[in-house]
């Protein structure tokens, strides 16, 4: 190949000659395209007639001579090329010369936009969440308008699926906290104080809250995907279009049935909690009776009943939060995975947020 | 091809309707009406908006501009009543079947009488069975969606898209996936039903086969301004109907000269 330009008329000739394949026009590129974009507006005749061949990144190139020339508002002949080259150089060019992206937005306006969108996700989720509560109650009254299938597949799924691994993390969490905290309370001869703070951090606090984090990573994930998948196949609008109400028939059986099985799963993680709590009192010789006894005498119905009131509450919350972020799937290959993701990193953020909210209002209230 | 004009009655129409998303029109000015019985395509390029529209008159979208009258429920100036009243009278078969995948295909079809409380267990039975062994797919009953065939899929969902009686039936892209069999089958099955329930079908498609064999009118959208390019019988837009409309139905590319037309 053998590039050559004239400009003594006023018009660029590019004369090519022998094999225009992949690496003479890796050589040649930056110096035709060059003397194209020096042409400017004027005229440009690029003669391929000599070229014995031209491989699929020459066409590229005779494309990218052409573009800039056309772009530039000069005129260009092309000389020697077949038929379906030509068409395919000529096509190659498209309409307009693309507009760069102008970025109108400051990072203070990125700010704003950003906190006033997690405001209004906010505003919608606890309506969301509001509306869910009604409708349990709804279902509650009615009964038959419940989908009882869906309700106890997905009480087996939250409820005695998740027990095993429930119960494992509490004992671990017990174990680690008591094990922790023995030297501690050994610095002031406090040691055998072990049971009663133990029974009041795992049934009040840890308990609830563990259950409430297994259940985000397993159930809230679980409704996400479900529905978004369902939102994606169309099977909402489906719904939507026979008359169905999808929140009423999707997400009513869902949080109810995490509503009833994870207070009972957060009574079974405290107990076990609390029985990983005793493995290090045990290594210092005291009984299980006596350690029980010692947590029994620390908490009463009020603090049990707290830690289970918890639970119910943060059951409908990540049930809620799971069930909005599927229904709120968008269209694309990654939608349902970034629904689930989002299900479980709202979820958890909620229920730690809610907790703090919910120690607070129990001091106020000094209960 | 069905004959035309079956009844009188109209069950849809659009009068300088626009439809699109959060206010921003896709498609403008349509205008078409749909008589009780017909079967009516809507067809024209890959992304000319026939689905934004099929979504309008299936309440999935709200319209934004003009008239869309559905079974005699007017929707663009209609409520939240007004929508549920259209969703009573319509059946859709969306375009992957959209069946519940933790319902039998016997279930899927019952779901909407369940919710009705019309009937009882052992009616709904039977009339889901009746419903399925018209699509032939009574054998098929107690098997999970997963394990029936694309084709398979889309006739459950016609049966569950019958299974409320509704007016109307609208069928989203019937071809889409499957072979040139099965495709003709569906087509077929489609003029069967036509012929014989007197119901409406609407039918959003681009496949040539299929509008030939079911349309007894069809609107074809396009256009640079996205609208409604004409209206007519397949045959009579094919012969008589605007170039961009000819060459859609011809299957002739702009950079192809279009050919006489063609039967």
């Amino acid at each position: 190949m053998s590039p050559d330009m004239e400009s003594t008329t006023g018009t660029t000739v590019i004369a090519l000659e022998g094999a225009l394949d992949d690496g003479r026009v890796r050589d040649a590129w930056e110096d035709l395209v060059g003397r194209a974009r020096a042409a400017g507006s004027g005229s440009v005749v690029v003669d391929a007639s000599k070229l014995q061949t031209v491989s699929g990144s020459g066409l590229l190139l005779l494309a990218e001579i052409r573009r800039t020339v056309v772009w530039a508002g000069g005129k260009i002949e092309m000389r020697g090329l077949t038929a379906d080259q030509a068409s395919l150089v000529e096509r190659a060019v498209g309409h307009k010369p693309p507009t760069a992206r102008v970025k109108d937005s400051t990072f203070v306006s990125d700010v704003g936009e950003t906190a006033f969108r997690l405001l209004h996700e906010l505003a919608d989720t606890v309506r969301f969440i509001g509306e869910a509560a009604i409708d349990l109650v709804h279902a509650i009254g009615h009964p038959r308008s419940l989908r009882w299938r869906d309700l106890l597949r997905v009480m087996g799924q939250s409820g005695i699926d998740s027990m095993p691994v429930t119960c494992m993390l509490s004992g671990i969490v017990g174990f680690i906290i008591a094990y922790q905290m023995m030297p501690a309370l050994d610095r002031y001869g406090a040691a055998d104080q072990t049971p009663t703070i133990m029974g009041f951090a795992i049934i009040r606090e840890l308990g609830p809250l563990v259950t409430a984090i297994i259940l985000a990573g397993r159930s809230g994930s679980a409704f996400a995907a479900e529905i978004g998948t369902m939102k994606v196949t169309e099977e909402v609008n489906a719904l939507t279009t026979m008359g169905l109400n999808p929140e009423r028939y999707l997400v009513t059986p869902r949080v109810l049935a995490v509503a009833i099985t994870t207070p009972l799963l957060s009574v079974f993680a405290s107990f076990a909690g609390v029985l990983g709590g005793w493995l290090p009192m045990a290594a210092r010789g005291m009984s299980l009776e006596l350690y029980l006894q010692n947590v029994r005498s620390s908490i009463d119905q009020v603090d049990f009943l707290q830690g289970v009131f918890k639970a119910f509450v943060f059951a409908v919350v990540i049930g809620g939060i799971g069930c909005r972020s599927g229904l709120k799937t968008q269209v694309g290959p990654g939608a349902v995975g970034a629904s689930t993701t989002r299900a479980v990193v709202a979820g958890i953020v909620a229920i730690i947020v809610l907790d703090g909210v919910l120690v607070g209002l129990f001091h106020t209230l000094g209960i | 091809m069905l004959s035309t004009a079956r009844s009188t009655e109209t069950v849809i129409e659009a009068k300088d309707l626009s439809v699109g998303y959060e206010g921003i029109p896709v498609l403008t000015g349509i205008n078409f009406t749909v008589a009780s019985g017909e079967v009516f395509v809507i067809g024209g390029g890959s992304g000319c908006g026939k689905s934004t529209l099929m979504k309008a008159m299936i309440t999935l979208l709200p319209p934004i501009d003009g008239t869309l009258r559905i079974a005699g429920h007017e929707l663009v100036t209609g409520g939240e009543a007004v929508v549920e009243s259209v969703r009573h009278s319509i059946g859709v078969m969306y375009q992957g079947g959209a069946l519940f995948g933790g319902l039998t295909v016997l279930e899927n079809v019952r779901l909407a009488m369940e919710e009705n409380g019309l009937y009882t267990m052992s009616e709904m039975n039977s009339l889901a069975l009746s419903l399925l062994a018209m699509v032939d797919l009574d054998e098929h009953c107690n098997k999970m969606p997963s394990a029936l065939s694309g084709g398979m899929q889309k006739r459950a969902a016609v049966a569950r898209a019958l299974a409320m009686n509704p007016k109307i039936v609208f069928l989203d892209e019937p071809s889409a996936g499957l072979d040139p069999i099965s495709s003709a089958e569906f087509d077929q099955m489609v003029v069967r039903l036509a012929r014989s329930t007197g119901r409406t079908f609407v039918v959003v498609t681009h496949e040539l086969p299929s509008i030939f064999t079911i349309a007894d009118r069809m609107v074809v959208l396009g256009g640079e301004n996205k609208t409604q390019l004409a209206i007519g019988t397949p045959k009579e837009l094919l012969e008589s109907g605007p170039t961009d409309v000819r060459r859609f139905l011809a299957r002739q590319p702009e950079d192809q000269t279009l050919q006489g037309a063609a039967s």
